[in-house]
């Protein structure tokens, strides 16, 4: 069935990634974290189906590996559920269900950051993380864009010396037969890139990054964020340490946006919000109250199996605030 | 202009050295707390590391685009970089052993034809295009890039034992640039490793341990290494030596032939006009 709503603004896509990210960051509970790797798998089923998604059997594995390794491994915990004899080398030793449960919890995290950044990935097109670079990186932009554009290309003209080298009788049987494929791609490369490049000089395509104050600015802003960063490391220091980084961040910003002010960019499609976007945005505020609440955020986040194992505690509320993960999914338009 | 690029080194050596520092930082944050009674949580500590990264790698971009880039290295590391990334899609079909990658052969080779700026951006971009077009763009981005950055960076570095032997377009040459291959086949592991590492579950004496010094660290680091990645970083240094050995010769030949077309410097012979038609032209 198709959906008629608007696909969402990618930085609503952005700002879900940042969500997911914040709750991975904020909790151990393996409750918990079973239910976001749930959420953002349901999430990527109501996005559409793609061939690049994960498989909850990949996702069993990668979950299983990690428990197994923390099984054998860790030797910590009070509930001894197997013993395997000493004598054996690396493995012996009691296996604890608090050493499995906290490799459950550790897998869960790591099926959820893949994951997040896989379904991320999907909704957002490189084009836009592209028009994401600041405009004072346009030089690298640009590289970037001719990379990718190039990139379908050079397959395909590997396809066709490939045919044209089997046309010759040529076998490819060990790694030296490669060459008469790959010194002909990189050569017709190069040529193209002589072409291109008198293309775009032809074009008035110029070098405008001159040595400037600007760049003394951008680079004692990179010194100062340093030094704010390693007064950090210090006890009490915390306000000087944010002080200094702020304003080192402040000059390197200031020096981005001015630099980029010069570079103009065409945009052929425009992207806009919508009120999708708002409510979306609504939903996922929630994720974001423990990272900022810490100690004071009502749900209890943290948890550890050791040295005992106990039941995780579970609070309903955050079933709830879930929910806003596949709010998103439900919204946009579907990939298949 | 002098000051300038003996500038530009001085930061380049600084931001390498954070950038070393910063992925040292499972070995370093305890002898910092120990020291001097470091403030920062752990977690705290790890996403400021990454943050810090992010920043290197953005200041590392940033100045290599004001002094190196212009029109004909936009297009040429443009299309290096798509052949690079192609590789990847095609490196199923080469006959290496598992963990071997084709993408380290080119970034060497131009590293250590074109310059260590020139081979740092190869490396890096290579890695965030492939990442692009892979789907595989995430949090471990950052290191990857600035890490494949240092492997093109390092590559001239094979000239000054290059000149040392007389050896250049001779065998020595592709023998010496095998080494580099088969060191940062083993090295880029060992380095990627380093960033999630102490985020891991493993054997005590193989994982990070928070309060334990320097040395024990390193040891466990080692073991960790040892058991997990070694053997897939063993093939992906021999397989950067074989695709040398075998590819090496021509490709440099190529690159150097392009570099001189590449590099062509535009002059004006005495007592041409350069003046616009009804402008205030001068004479040179």
């Amino acid at each position: 069935m198709k959906r008629e709503w608007p696909d969402l603004h990618p930085l609503t896509w952005l700002l879900w990634l940042m969500a997911v990210m914040s709750a991975i960051s904020t909790t151990r509970n393996p409750f918990y974290q079973l239910l976001l790797v749930l959420g953002i798998m349901v999430a990527g089923e109501a996005a559409g189906r793609s061939r690049s998604w994960f498989s909850p059997a990949w996702l069993g594995m990668v979950l299983g590996i990690s428990v197994l390794l923390s099984g054998l491994f860790y030797r910590y915990g009070n509930t001894v559920l197997i013993r395997i004899p000493e004598n054996i080398p690396l493995i012996g030793g009691a296996i604890t269900a608090e050493a499995l449960v906290y490799g459950a919890t550790n897998g869960l995290i790591l099926c959820g950051v893949l994951v997040a950044f896989a379904l991320f990935n999907r909704k957002v097109s490189y084009a836009v993380l592209l028009r994401w670079i600041p405009r004072a990186f346009y030089p690298l932009t640009l590289i970037l864009s001719i990379a990718l554009t190039y990139v379908p290309v050079t397959i395909r003209q590997f396809e066709q010396i490939k045919e044209a080298q089997m046309v010759r009788g040529h076998e490819v049987r060990r790694l030296r037969d490669w060459l008469p494929l790959f010194l002909p791609l990189l050569i017709s490369g190069l040529e193209r890139a002589i072409a291109l490049s008198e293309a775009m000089m032809a074009r008035g395509f110029v070098k405008t990054l001159p040595y400037s104050r600007h760049n003394t600015l951008f680079f004692g802003g990179f010194l100062i964020l340093l030094a704010g960063w390693v007064v950090g490391l210090f006890p009490d220091m915390g306000l000087a340490s944010g002080l200094l980084a702020a304003a080192g961040f402040a000059m390197m910003g200031l020096v981005i946006w001015k630099i980029g002010r010069n570079s103009q960019r065409s945009v052929y499609r425009k992207l806009a919000f919508s009120w999708l976007d708002i409510i979306a945005a609504v939903s996922l505020a929630p994720f974001f109250l423990p990272l900022i609440l810490r100690e004071n955020f009502p749900v209890e986040m943290s948890y550890s199996p050791y040295p005992q194992l106990q039941l995780p505690p579970f609070n309903p509320v955050v079933l709830v605030i879930l929910m806003g993960l596949i709010f998103p999914a439900l919204c946009g338009a579907r990939d298949d | 202009m002098g000051k300038y690029f003996r500038a530009n080194h001085l930061l380049t050596i600084i931001t390498t050295g954070m950038g070393i520092a910063l992925f040292l930082y499972p070995f370093l944050f305890p002898e910092l707390v120990r020291r001097f009674g470091a403030s920062l949580h752990q977690n705290d500590f790890a996403y400021s590391v990454t943050g810090l990264l992010i920043v290197c790698l953005a200041v590392m971009l940033y100045q290599i685009q004001a002094e190196k880039l212009d029109t004909r290295m936009v297009a040429l590391l443009g299309v290096l970089i798509a052949i690079n990334s192609a590789l990847r899609f095609l490196e199923t079909a080469f006959p290496g052993p598992a963990g071997f990658t084709p993408v380290f052969f080119l970034i060497i080779m131009v590293g250590y034809i074109f310059g260590g700026q020139i081979g740092f951006l190869m490396g890096a971009l290579t890695m965030a295009v492939s990442a692009v077009i892979t789907g595989g763009v995430g949090p471990w981005l950052p290191g990857q890039m600035l890490t494949a950055g240092w492997v093109g960076m390092s590559a001239p570095l094979a000239r000054f034992f290059v000149h040392m032997f007389h050896g250049e377009g001779k065998r020595i040459e592709v023998i010496l640039l095998c080494i580099g291959g088969a060191f940062w086949g083993l090295f880029y592991g060992l380095v990627i490793n380093l960033w999630f590492w102490p985020l891991i579950a493993g054997p005590v004496e193989q994982s990070w341990q928070a309060g334990t010094d320097a040395g024990t660290t390193l040891r466990h680091y080692l073991t960790y290494y040892v058991f997990t990645s070694l053997i897939w970083d063993l093939a992906a240094g021999a397989g950067n030596t074989l695709m040398i050995a075998a590819f090496g010769i021509p490709t440099l030949r190529a690159l150097r032939r392009f570099s001189q077309r590449f590099s062509f410097q535009k002059t004006q012979p005495e007592g041409i006009w350069t003046g616009s038609v009804g402008g205030r032209g001068h004479e040179t």
